[in-house]
């Protein structure tokens, strides 16, 4: 028999009071695993999308009546009816503003609705090579549009038109052949067909019309100030950042983040409260043993040890059932959330830290009551009541 | 350490509760040796200081004055762990309400001593003590209330004599008991102190004076005599308010 022994004895001895702590612990370890996690995950989604959009902004005419996300940037409110048009010449303003140097692409895109097979698509006309190159996240399956008789089509528009890279379809009555298809990226883009902006002017009769300009800058931290002198330039249009939209909802993300951390922190504190309690009850009802066990010659620290133990075993037993719970609820979590694996991965960091935690609150909770108890007067202890 | 040297000795011990204005001296100038293989009672009316005395002899309570020898250490002058050290060594308690853990069997509380030790055949010594004390290993592995009013006294008594201590110390071990089952108590006792250790029993029971080698009375804290249990004991005890039915 071992000083573990008598902890273990001891726990059995109280199985109700021994689920409390191990399911006050479990939901401290649950709690932050998971909180932790998400707030991990949103952060990494907006440094993604940062990289990935940062440096790239959007010049459409005011009130813009379509709803639509392109490049990673959401344009307006719902409408229907005429999309308004910009004239070319915005090219050039935007080309002469002062920063002008931080400029690596201005690209004039038309977006029209078109007619293929019987359906009627939204079909965007831009310079396909350098629009493609401003976006590394588009996956092509086939090949992109080389000249202005192939299209790319969204992943959507493939399945409904079920065209595969190197047939030809008919757009406006005109045979296009299709280059590629835009692999999924959940985004609007999936249900766009791009092509050649010169060919859909022809096909639609825009001429020279355009309807967004798609600005590209060598890096994010110009892009505030190259918004701001666009304005200037061009003070019917307004400029939609994509670093914008993503730190409104970064701001979102934070505040539910903020909640969940205060909400961990609260169930940390109370499963900690409830070890203490329990504890410091369990001292107190043990406290003729403790006089027992020093008479036979045990010292602070074994007394210590057989409290300490306790919560060791407790921890434990509230670390894995709190690692499995939280483990089963990212799962069941992502899939509800996104309709199937978020792909977002449990870090093994954040679950070891988990684990940490419980024998962290444990242990911290135990201190106090393991010193009385190894402080107890053998004699008071034994007193005749 | 020689042949001769009481294992215990105690000299001028007082202990005083309380603060300036309202004090109580529990023990005062208490002087008393105890050899090995004597049996010794110590008696005296509710309050007398018994108990007090009996931690103090037992390395659990530090005196207020004077000092305690065991095996010729000075007791009290040693730091908390090392006095922790020396009661496994030396001492033996037998407590009034036996304290029994409960949720252990009679053998893990018999084992329980044992338990801070890094040795092997824990078990083998914990049976052996309760072999001395008539329990066979049947009767170990029950619960203690599984276990008759005697037979828990017997465990406890094994558990006070597993690391085989020279002194064994009982305040009052046959209180809860009834006759019978007390006089089982008492006989395993004086067994004790005829395997050599030096047994220190508080009682107030004056049956109990048959079996025992010397009767220490106390009253208020003081020592009122020191005595050799004789044909005589009657006579000894009969000032004393007690008498032996
Ligand atoms: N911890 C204490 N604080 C104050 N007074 C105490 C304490 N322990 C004992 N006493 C007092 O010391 C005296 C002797 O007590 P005790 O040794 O328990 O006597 P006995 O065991 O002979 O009945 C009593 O008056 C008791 O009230
Ligand atoms: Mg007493």
């Amino acid at each position: 028999m071992r000083l573990r022994y008598l902890a273990w004895a001891n726990l059995r001895r109280h199985p109700g009071r021994a689920a409390l702590n191990v399911i006050a612990l479990a939901a401290a370890v649950s709690c932050f695993v998971l909180v932790l996690s998400l707030v991990l995950s949103l952060r990494s989604g907006v440094d993604e999308k940062l990289s990935q959009y940062g440096s790239s902004l959007l010049v459409t005419p005011n009130s813009p009546q379509l709803s639509l996300s392109y490049g990673g940037i959401s344009l307006g409110s719902a409408g229907s009816g005429e999309v308004p048009m910009m004239d070319e010449s915005a090219l050039d303003k935007i080309r002469s503003v002062p920063s002008s140097t931080a400029l690596t692409a201005v690209i004039p895109v038309l977006l029209q609705s078109v007619e293929i097979q019987g359906t009627r698509f939204l079909a965007v006309g831009t310079d396909v090579a350098e629009s493609a190159s401003m976006k590394p996240w588009w996956k092509v399956e086939g090949k992109l549009p080389e000249n202005s008789n192939q299209v790319l089509l969204g992943l959507n528009v493939r399945n409904e038109l079920r065209a595969e890279p190197g047939q030809t379809i008919t757009v406006n009555g005109k045979p296009f052949e299709v280059a590629g298809v835009l692999w999924e990226s959940g985004d609007d883009e999936d249900n766009l067909v791009v092509m050649d902006r010169g060919a859909l002017a022809d096909l639609t009769g825009q001429g020279t019309n355009i309807n967004l300009v798609e600005v590209t800058a060598v890096s994010t931290s110009y892009i505030d100030g190259l918004a701001a002198e666009i304005e200037v330039a061009l003070p019917a249009a307004s400029v939609a950042t994509v670093k914008k939209s993503i730190e409104f909802t970064n701001q979102a993300n934070t505040a539910l983040a903020d909640l969940g951390v205060a909400l961990t922190s609260l169930i940390v504190l109370i499963s900690g409260l409830v070890v203490f309690i329990t504890m410091l009850a369990a001292v107190k009802e043990r406290r003729r043993e403790i006089g027992v066990m020093r008479a036979a010659g045990y010292k602070h620290r074994h007394i210590r040890s057989v409290f300490l133990t306790e919560t060791v075993l407790v921890s434990l037993i509230g670390a894995v059932i709190g690692g499995c719970v939280s483990l089963a609820a990212w799962l069941l979590g992502g899939r509800f959330a996104f309709g199937h694996d978020s792909g977002a991965q449990l870090n093994p960091l954040v679950v070891v830290l988990g684990i940490g935690l419980s024998f962290a609150i444990g242990a911290l909770a135990t201190l106090y009551p393991a010193w009385r108890a190894a402080n107890l007067d053998p004699v008071e202890a034994l007193k005749q009541v | 350490m020689s042949i001769t040297t009481p294992v215990l000795a105690a000299s001028d011990l007082s202990k005083h509760y309380g603060n300036a204005a309202v004090r109580v001296a529990a023990v005062e100038g208490v002087s008393l040796t105890v050899e090995r293989g004597e049996f010794v009672a110590i008696m005296g009316p509710s309050g007398s200081g018994k108990s007090t005395l009996l931690s103090i002899l037992g390395a659990m309570n530090p005196p207020t004055g004077g000092r305690v020898l065991i095996d010729e250490i000075d007791v009290y002058q040693l730091r908390q762990d090392r006095q922790a050290d020396l009661r496994r060594e030396y001492l033996g308690f037998v407590f009034q309400q036996l304290e029994l853990i409960p949720y252990l069997t009679a053998l893990e509380n018999v084992m329980l001593p044992l338990a801070i030790l890094k040795e092997d055949g824990k078990r083998d010594r914990a049976l052996a003590a309760l072999e001395r004390v008539g329990l066979d290993e049947a009767k170990a592995n029950r619960l203690p209330s599984a276990l008759s009013g005697g037979e828990q006294g017997r465990v406890a008594i094994a558990r006070a004599v597993v690391n085989d201590p020279p002194i064994i110390l009982a305040d009052e071990p046959t209180g809860s008991l009834d006759t019978a089952t007390g006089d089982q108590v008492l006989s395993l006792l004086r067994q004790l102190a005829g395997h050599g250790h030096a047994v220190i029993m508080v009682t107030h029971n004056p049956e109990s004076l048959r079996t025992v080698d010397r009767v220490v009375m106390l009253r208020d804290g003081r020592l009122a005599s020191d005595s050799r249990v004789t044909a005589g004991t009657d006579q000894l005890l009969a000032p004393h308010g007690f008498c032996s039915g």
